[in-house]
């Protein structure tokens, strides 16, 4: 069992980095009632940045099953939509 | 990140010197380098804050994946220096 | 996982996790009725509610008086819902449509019309080019009426919140639980059939957005709802302001109705940019029942963005993500709201065309008092299923 201070020091650490979500928030929407990552990810945003969730996906995974139990092989990414990197919007312009 | 002999792949061959500008200061990199990498041979390790916890980020997966060492180059924000080869007249500068 | 057991008998059966679904839910919770289960075939706001342009709106051209009394109860919660729900939303106004001279009197005309139905102090038309003071960086039409209380919200916080706030308050919510059947005596729904077992229940209501035929079928009844696939695209975070205002809306999509006879795709620029900075470029409308995002839309809505907002052009805005929802759509453009004539229990909470966001709540608060009240026909007349056929 954690201590209290240790237990802060996790919820603080960033969990999406490019959006900046915290274990903590993560956590709540799980508390809540977030129970795949999908629905982590429509509470908080995390994993609707710029890496379309590839450095904190498989961490929300983890942090579901540690908080609930689900195993790894249930939790399934979230959707992942087009363009796979940015797009300039002046990339779609007409030519001429 | 600028690795001069490898013990597999030998000594690296002679490359053009060439300026590249950041924020004021002009330094000299490698044509063809990472910018990332040219970056880090010069000390410069923070790329940019982060908007909400205002938190220091730089390379991080160094694949171009984590989007954490984007900057904007030649007035392109969120571009993966990591990734994105130097050359010769480049303009970098860090991001909001 | 072991999954819960399912509770066997309830009072109020809601099926589908949206907007529609979750309101209610909330609605009848906070009124103390919570002998309720809500069930969602995969999970809340995974649907049309999780993915649409956020708009916090109401039909404006053309006037759907019908609609107002459900727009404006959800205006008149949506300042105080995020600290009910202990979720900020992300609540922002105003809404702006922008109006061409030709469309001027019609404008005026519509505002008139809010007055004399008692929505007046919330709309009121802008004098000319005060609209590009208020959207500097925008190419707009001279004129526009301004909803004062209207602009957007951020669906997913905001469906999922109320949601969790059912279940927090004693609603049973089973989410990937599918209902595949429905029984019904003697006039009477009895009880709903799912994957994982049988609920009885007094009430069974409609809230599957643009599968509510679906749950018609199963009791025979005919919904006439179909689809209009709906397209964004979604740029970086930016810390510059692009759009001002909650919402901003053109003419020309004030004026379309959803008429797609040609059955082609359509492309209108509306826009938001949201709290954190991302900028909503939306919108692009075609008959379809899928949700994958084409090429052909995205760069309709960039090329669009660019003559409409050129400094995306000349900052080097990216576009870094893009989604696609479906828009149930009736015939008459009418939400269809409350009991059905000949079933006894089964309720409609269903076909809010693009308004579900805007409306939804006011809709559930009329719902819940029906049946808090154990009343037998829906207050507004005009959005009673009785319009289009009776039971059969």
């Amino acid at each position: 069992m954690r201590d209290q201070t240790a237990k802060d020091e996790a919820s603080a650490i960033v969990i999406c980095r490019c959006e900046e979500i915290t274990r903590g928030e993560i956590v709540d929407a799980i508390r809540r009632g977030a129970r795949s990552i999908a629905a982590v990810k429509r509470r908080t945003s995390a994993g609707m940045g710029l890496c379309h969730g590839r450095t904190c996906t498989r961490l929300i995974a983890e942090i579901l099953r540690e908080e609930v139990g689900i195993p790894m092989e249930e939790l399934k990414p979230a959707t992942v939509r087009p363009p796979v990197r940015p797009i300039l919007v002046s990339a779609f312009e007409e030519e001429g | 990140m600028r690795i001069l002999e490898h013990p597999i792949l030998g000594k690296m061959p002679p490359r053009k010197v060439v300026k590249i500008e950041m924020e004021g200061r002009v330094l000299e990199a490698f044509e063809g380098e990472p910018i990332a990498a040219a970056l880090t041979a010069h000390g410069i390790c923070v790329f940019r804050y982060t908007r909400v916890r205002k938190e220091p980020r730089g390379i991080s997966c160094a694949i171009g994946q984590c989007t954490d060492c984007v900057m904007v180059v030649n007035g392109i924000p969120n571009t993966r220096t990591c990734v994105t080869r130097v050359e010769d007249g480049m303009k970098i500068q860090r991001q909001e | 996982m072991l999954k819960e057991e399912l509770k066997r008998r309830t009072e109020v059966v809601i099926i589908g996790g949206g907007i529609a679904g979750c309101s209610l839910a909330y609605c009848l919770a906070k009124r103390g009725i919570t002998d309720v289960v809500l069930v969602e075939r995969k999970e809340l706001a995974s649907e049309s509610s999780g993915a649409n342009f956020a708009s916090v709106m109401c039909t404006m051209i053309p006037l759907r008086p019908a609609l107002l009394p459900l727009y404006s109860r959800s205006l008149d919660a949506f300042p105080k819902l995020s600290e009910e729900l202990g979720r900020d939303i992300g609540y922002k106004t105003p809404r702006l449509n922008a109006l061409t001279e030709e469309a001027y009197e019609a404008g005026e005309k519509y505002v008139k019309q809010f007055e004399e139905l008692g929505f007046g102090n919330g709309f009121r038309m802008l004098a000319k080019n005060e609209i590009n003071g208020m959207e500097p960086n925008m190419v707009l039409a001279p004129h526009g009426i301004l909803d004062l209380r209207g602009g957007q919200v951020n669906p997913l916080y905001y469906t999922t919140a109320l949601g969790d706030k059912a279940r927090e308050l004693g609603v049973k919510v089973y989410e990937n639980t599918e209902v595949v059947g429905i029984r019904c005596e003697k006039g009477h729904v009895r009880l709903i059939a799912t994957d994982r077992g049988e609920i009885e229940s007094t009430y069974v209501v409609n809230a599957c957005g643009a599968w509510a035929p679906r749950i018609g079928a199963m009791v025979g009844l005919r919904i006439p709802i179909e689809t209009l696939k709906c397209q964004v695209v979604v740029s970086e975070k930016l810390t510059e302001t692009y759009v001002h205002s909650g919402s901003i809306t053109p003419i020309s999509y004030l004026l379309a109705d959803m008429d797609q006879s040609e059955g082609r795709m359509h492309c209108f620029g509306l826009y938001k940019q949201l709290k954190k900075g991302e900028l909503l470029i939306g919108i692009t409308e075609e008959p379809g029942n899928d949700k994958w995002v084409t090429f052909e839309a995205m760069e309709a809505l960039a090329r669009k963005a660019i003559k409409i907002i050129p400094k995306i052009k000349d900052q080097n805005v990216h576009i870094i993500s893009s989604y696609a929802n479906l828009y149930a759509v009736t015939p008459d453009r009418h939400a269809i709201l409350g009991p059905v004539d000949g079933l006894q229990g089964f309720i409609m909470n269903c076909g809010y065309n693009d308004y579900g966001i805007g409306t939804g709540y006011g809709a559930a608060e009329f719902l819940a008092e029906m049946i808090l009240n154990d009343e037998k026909s829906f207050p507004i007349e005009e959005l009673r299923f009785s319009r289009f056929s009776s039971y059969h």
